[in-house]
């Protein structure tokens, strides 16, 4: 293998993909730099990870636990990127229910992701230096088996009167059944995925949602990070460069020029 | 240390995946397709500490009679079955598929049923017209449902066409409009990663 030449040739039909995940990647690397010279961003607020706390505190006043589920995603495929940043906001979920003492119950049905979250919360209940208020038992697995996990969820949210229900991460059918549920049993509910097909459930059932790239973000939102926050803001500049693909490739096309169209055929 | 080597192993994987992604790299995607058969090892591996961390919270609660110990006596008794049966005759054998088809499939199709309802209850507190937002909701809903069945068209012959010009032309709008931002949002999220800004997943209290 040593001295061969590796030529980079492009797998069909990525040229355009890579061609904006360059810009894009350039961006937002901009972006971050400038941040680390002192250049905070400001970005707009998030009403529904302002509610976390607001959730926490009834959790807290009523005695009783607060439930988060990052869903039944796991760590490989279209689902990854969505658990991740559902683990994210457990951390500081996690982070906070210590400090109050209020019972957290983490429900997944994903048993790879059971090292990661245990170590989140654990991480957590350190770090407000609360180590001794760790309940192990609050971190369950329930099933592989989708229906099997959202009966499992929906028993708990009943049995244990959650009084706050946190659903941030990769969800499917299960999404209306776990928040309608929960709305049974009287819980504040944030709901949160970026499957198309679940936001619509959340948005009926849920007093707080998240939508769309907004799940991405709660992360660096929370973590109050200028770096972090940053990367948000490159977010909106990416976004308007895709706008500006979008209307300068209608007009194009509409006076029959298909120099953009044909790019992302590439 | 206990950071920099979980960051620099991800960061590596992502890269490769990437890298895969988009290149025609033998070396780059034979080491990829090795990867993704061990995430499936690793996959397997995690069903059995997963039973382990259930069986653990299960024994303790009647261990310690606490309430709802008979459900997690009947849950484990199901769970030993199962992994009995499944072990010793395998999950091809007509035992083991006669208990899946008969108690899994059931139960599924069951929980599965709940959505219908639960969608309606839901559609039923969302439509009260209280703001300009809900009405415009609840007017939508209707002429779509009103379009998909059949007693619409008696109704109306235009609320078919009206209900497919809603889901073609704003629905499809609104929803290509999130996806861009998902995959936006997606890719914010990788570059804080490999840049190691995001450390939330890696148990540092976010």
């Amino acid at each position: 293998m040593l001295g061969e030449v590796i030529l980079l040739e492009f797998a069909k039909g990525v040229v355009h993909s890579f061609t904006l995940l360059v810009i894009s990647s350039v961006v937002m690397i901009i972006l971050l730099y400038a941040s680390r010279k002192g250049k905070v961003p400001k970005i707009r607020k998030l009403a529904a990870i302002d509610a976390i706390d607001e959730a926490i505190g009834r959790a807290t006043e009523m005695g009783r636990p607060l439930h988060f589920t990052p869903g039944i995603g796991d760590f490989y495929g279209y689902d990854a990127p969505m658990t991740i940043a559902g683990i994210s906001v457990l951390g500081h979920v996690a982070r906070r229910v210590a400090q109050y003492n209020t019972p957290l119950i983490v429900t997944f049905a994903a048993p790879e992701i059971e090292p990661v979250i245990t170590d989140v919360v654990k991480q957590a209940y350190l770090a407000a230096g609360r180590p001794e208020r760790f309940n192990p038992d609050g971190i369950r697995f329930i099933s592989t088996r989708q229906f099997a996990y959202t009966a499992g969820v929906v028993g708990i949210l009943h049995r244990e009167k959650v009084a706050a229900n946190l659903m941030i991460g990769y969800f499917a059918g299960e999404s209306i059944i776990i928040a309608e549920a929960g709305f049974l049993a009287g819980a504040i509910q944030i709901g949160a995925t970026a499957n198309t097909y679940q936001i619509p459930f959340f948005v009926v059932a849920c007093d707080h949602v998240l939508v769309s790239e907004e799940l991405y973000a709660a992360g660096a939102y929370l973590s109050k990070d200028p770096v972090q926050l940053a990367a948000i803001t490159g977010q909106d500049w990416v976004r308007l460069i895709v706008a500006a693909f979008l209307v300068a490739g209608c007009v194009l096309a509409t006076f029959g020029i298909s120099l953009i169209a044909d790019f992302f055929k590439m | 240390m206990k950071l920099k080597v979980p960051l620099g192993i991800t960061i590596i994987l992502v890269l490769l995946q990437v890298a895969d992604y988009y290149f025609k790299v033998p070396v780059i995607n034979t080491a990829a397709a090795n990867l993704t058969v061990a995430i499936l090892v690793m996959s397997a591996i995690a069903v059995g500490i997963g039973i382990i961390s259930l069986t653990r919270i299960h024994v303790r609660r009647i261990v310690g009679k606490r309430p709802h110990s008979l459900e997690s006596a009947i849950m484990l008794i199901t769970l030993a079955i199962f992994i009995l049966v499944g072990a010793v005759l395998g999950s091809g054998d007509p035992s083991y598929v006669y208990m899946f088809q008969n108690i899994i499939v059931p139960l599924d199709s069951a929980m599965f049923s709940l959505a219908g309802f639960f969608m309606a209850s839901a559609a039923y507190r969302a439509f009260r017209a209280r703001s300009r937002e809900a009405l415009a909701l609840l007017v939508a809903a209707v002429i779509v449902m009103l379009g998909q069945a059949p007693i619409g068209e008696t109704f109306w012959s235009g609320f078919p066409v009206l209900s497919q010009w809603i889901l073609d032309v704003p629905n499809t709008g609104g929803v290509r409009a999130l996806i861009m931002g998902i995959a936006i949002g997606m890719l914010s999220l990788t570059i804080r990663m490999l840049m190691g800004h995001e450390k939330g997943y890696l148990g540092t209290g976010a």
